[in-house]
């Protein structure tokens, strides 16, 4: 067994012939040409679509959507015959009252040393008032 | 693929070229087949987009699946897998080769292929056990029975 496998790892195997070195080598020289090729092909379109993008991007930053004005219509006039009763106008019952209110702010507080009240509830209350 | 995968597939034809040869020629029996084989292979190899990480196995395997669809002829002059005219002329074991091929074709397929891949081409069984598709313990059985059967011949023949 042991010379068997000696004399097959030592055999004289059919060598292939130089047609087949040099058609593969013609194989190889296309591949490495269009790959020298493709190179150019792949990296200007990724680099012109990337700047297409930020060029997008800041694009749509500045824009603003315009207002969409819409026609108005007025309705038809209503015409009102002279048997028709004009609609009564509201009776003023109760006097207007205008009312104010104030938020008077807590005052800040800028330091923990010089804190008027230590109670957290305290600290950022505001008071309000109402004047008439 | 990219440059550097070409040099990669390169340097890998002028390492195995000769063991790829050999295997293509074992299933072809025809060198002009073979060789058309490796070129077709190559030129497979070189359009895809990028290459495997385990390149041996799976070059043997494209060979191989070549092989069987469309390389395998049944009546063709067949090219012997040794060369006798490498040998010198008064070499002692001018007679053994031609009976040595002669018990390596008359072996079963599977098992011609482990030989060849394993005492040919110097692949490992972990390899050949991948590229047939097979469990590594039926490989090296297979292995150990083509051996037996060479020896056995080679016995008879009084060669051994």
């Amino acid at each position: 067994m042991k010379k068997v496998e000696k004399l097959l790892n030592n055999s004289p195997l059919t060598r292939p012939s130089q047609e087949l070195d040099q058609n593969a080598e013609a194989l190889f020289d296309q591949a490495l040409s269009n790959s020298r090729n493709n190179w150019f092909e792949f990296r200007v379109p990724a680099w012109g679509a990337i700047a297409a993008c930020i060029a997008c991007l800041f694009l749509g930053r500045l824009w603003v959507p315009e207002p969409q004005v819409q026609k108005v219509t007025n309705p038809p006039p209503v015409l009102v015959s002279e048997t028709q009763q004009p609609s009564p106008v509201p009776v003023k019952s109760e006097p207007e009252v205008f009312v104010q209110i104030i938020r008077h702010a807590a005052p800040k507080q800028t330091s923990p040393f010089n804190r008027q009240n230590n109670s957290s509830y305290h600290r950022f209350s505001t008071s309000w008032s109402v004047t008439q | 693929m990219t440059h550097r995968q070409i040099e990669q597939l390169q340097g890998f034809y002028l390492t195995n070229r000769q063991a790829l040869f050999t295997y293509a020629l074992s299933l072809t029996k025809h060198r002009e087949s073979a060789e058309d084989l490796l070129q077709d292979v190559l030129a497979k190899l070189l359009q895809q987009t990028r290459l495997p990480k385990e390149l041996r196995p799976y070059v043997y395997r494209m060979v191989r699946n070549r092989a069987i669809d469309e390389f395998r002829r049944k009546d063709v002059t067949t090219t012997t897998l040794f060369d006798l005219e490498r040998l010198p002329e008064d070499s002692p074991d001018k007679d053994l080769w031609p009976v040595l091929e002669q018990g390596l074709n008359a072996l079963e397929e599977n098992i011609r292929e482990v030989i060849v891949l394993k005492n040919l081409d110097g692949l490992r069984f972990r390899e050949i056990a991948d590229i047939l598709d097979k469990p590594i313990g039926t490989i090296t059985t297979w292995h150990r029975r083509g051996l037996e059967r060479l020896n056995d011949l080679l016995t008879q023949e009084s060669i051994l």
